[in-house]
């Protein structure tokens, strides 16, 4: 409870000082806005252009683009400043900062790098969420919005562990983790209906880097689609692939963390 | 001249002698160009499959991404980064004072990045693309012609709108989001995500009316030979009008931030 109590003291202190400068605070969410908004328009755009993608129509690419947008930003959120700090941490002794805090390490460094610039994506998003399940005439019962809260949760810690993991080998190699590129790169197939990927790709993505399960499965519940690899079964999994994920992030952080060694500075 | 042209030289053969020493960011830029086709490549065969792209054909499209890659990675990153760290860190009081203009050393910078990038990321794609999907070649030698034209217009006018947008950071307290406002303008009105066919009238309309189009979407359809004749000369007395408009309003603002530059000592 103190260290929570910890982390939201840090959170807090990191807010105030993002916000003494409050126009380029503001210039940058607006920037966030503009970017993110763009790319959605067009994705749409090109939707409507063609009637359907892979079977699903235009708000329905719109719902899942902004749940996966919805995912990064609460993933990113956490994890996105430790991961570009890894390579850095033995050189710059951050790292040995958090080893002599009386708190835990791991939590320690995921607060102080938390990133509050994210409130763009995760406001765009609701917002795009928000269009797309008015035009699709969508009501939900109480149980469907506790599964989109889980939704959300589970997307959000599968894309903070998933980022942690590929680049946390960085802490050892000090330079860009080998591994990182399938982070930045396979997320980016998860903003589509992974339907429309030929099937060792589907395959990939719902067992070896699980993407599938940030939007494309869960948002099969709330859009009553079933696509995919079996999507009866897959579609209900998100919350045991984020158990399963946090515990080899949490594996990787031990192992990694027992072998650091201090460049010194 | 002569001695710009070898410093040119210099800069990107040291770069790309520096570059070679990080193997993996050479593999993880091939990697990621690969992911990046093969997404491409299949978000554009579902859509296809649907039957209702008009006259446009899916070997255009995917042509037009793949030649497009290799005119967007000399121009793709923004100056606004490396202005604004220059700035930041009084850099700029140095640079502005060598021998060579800061403006060239902006261009040489980015075309040494340019060079590994189409190695690590073009080519790549090129190779697999021509492989695996099959890449239109351009409809003659004279249309190749007319569209390394096009692409130098074009890199003029990306260059000095990037230019423009970049000065801002000159009055602003941080700069890491300027790229993005750039990003965001030349996403919409370039044709550089959804080739600009695929918009609808009012949007394309709007387009058809700004510079951006010049970069990336006016070459690739002179390469693609949807537009030839008089259509490629009206282009490019619109893209130099441009290059003139823009070219004023540059110097313009790049006189008024040489009076707004204050380096700190230290």
């Amino acid at each position: 409870m103190h260290s929570v109590r910890v982390f939201f003291r840090i959170v807090k202190f990191l807010f105030k000082a993002k916000i003494e400068y409050p126009a380029a605070y503001l210039g940058g969410i607006v920037s966030q806005w503009l970017a993110n908004g763009i790319t959605m328009l067009l994705i749409v755009l090109t939707v409507l252009n063609f009637g359907t993608l892979g079977g699903w129509l235009p708000m329905e690419v719109m719902f899942l683009h902004s749940v996966w947008l919805f995912t990064y930003a609460v993933g990113s959120s956490f994890a996105y400043n430790l991961s570009r700090l890894f390579r850095h941490m033995a050189v710059d002794g951050t790292m040995d900062e958090a080893l002599t805090r009386p708190v835990p390490p791991f939590l320690y460094l995921v607060a102080t790098t938390f990133n509050i610039g994210y409130v763009s994506h995760i406001t765009l998003a609701v917002g795009a969420l928000v269009f797309s399940m008015i035009q699709l005439g969508i009501s939900w019962a109480a149980w469907q919005w506790l599964w989109f809260v889980v939704m959300i949760v589970c997307g959000g810690i599968i894309t903070a562990c998933m980022m942690l993991i590929c680049e946390m080998p960085s802490l050892r190699t000090r330079s860009r983790s080998p591994v990182g590129v399938f982070f930045d790169s396979g997320r980016n197939f998860a903003q589509f209906p992974l339907v429309i990927y030929p099937r060792v790709l589907q395959i990939i993505f719902t067992t070896v880097l699980p993407f599938g399960f940030v939007g494309f499965y869960p948002s099969q519940v709330l859009l009553g689609k079933q696509d995919g690899l079996l999507p009866q079964v897959n579609m209900w999994l998100s919350p045991v692939v984020a158990v399963l994920i946090v515990g080899i992030t949490a594996l990787c952080w031990r192992i990694l963390s027992r072998r650091y060694e201090s460049a010194g500075t | 001249m002569t001695q710009n042209i070898k410093l040119y030289g210099a800069i990107i053969s040291k770069s790309m002698r520096q570059f070679a020493t990080y193997r993996t960011n050479i593999f993880a830029g091939i990697v990621s160009a690969l992911f990046m086709l093969g997404a491409r490549w299949a978000l554009w065969v579902a859509l296809f499959a649907t039957g209702n792209a008009g006259d446009i054909t899916l070997a255009e499209t995917m042509t037009f991404f793949v030649v497009g890659d290799f005119v967007m990675v000399w121009m793709g990153t923004s100056f606004g980064d490396v202005i604004g760290e220059d700035n930041r860190s009084g850099d700029i009081a140095l640079k502005i004072t060598r021998p060579c203009s800061y403006h060239f050393q902006l261009l040489a910078e980015r075309h040494s990045v340019a060079v590994i990038e189409t190695l690590t990321k073009s080519v790549p794609i090129f190779i697999a693309a021509a492989v695996l999907i099959g890449i239109l070649p351009p409809i003659g030698a004279g249309a190749f012609g007319l569209f390394v034209l096009a692409v130098l217009l074009g890199g003029a006018v990306y260059f000095l709108v990037d230019l423009i947008i970049s000065y801002s950071v000159f009055w602003l307290t941080d700069y890491w989001y300027v790229r993005w406002y750039q990003r965001a303008i030349l996403q919409l009105f370039g044709g550089t995500v959804l080739p600009l066919w695929f918009y609808p009238d009012w949007l394309r309309a709007i387009a058809d009316v700004l510079p951006f189009r010049f970069v990336m979407f006016a070459p690739m359809e002179i390469y693609l030979g949807r537009l030839s004749g008089a259509d490629v000369y009206a282009t490019f007395v619109a893209a130099l009008f441009w290059i003139f408009v823009l070219f004023c309003a540059e110097r313009l603002i790049w006189r008024r931030v040489q009076y707004k530059l204050v380096v700190q000592g230290g």
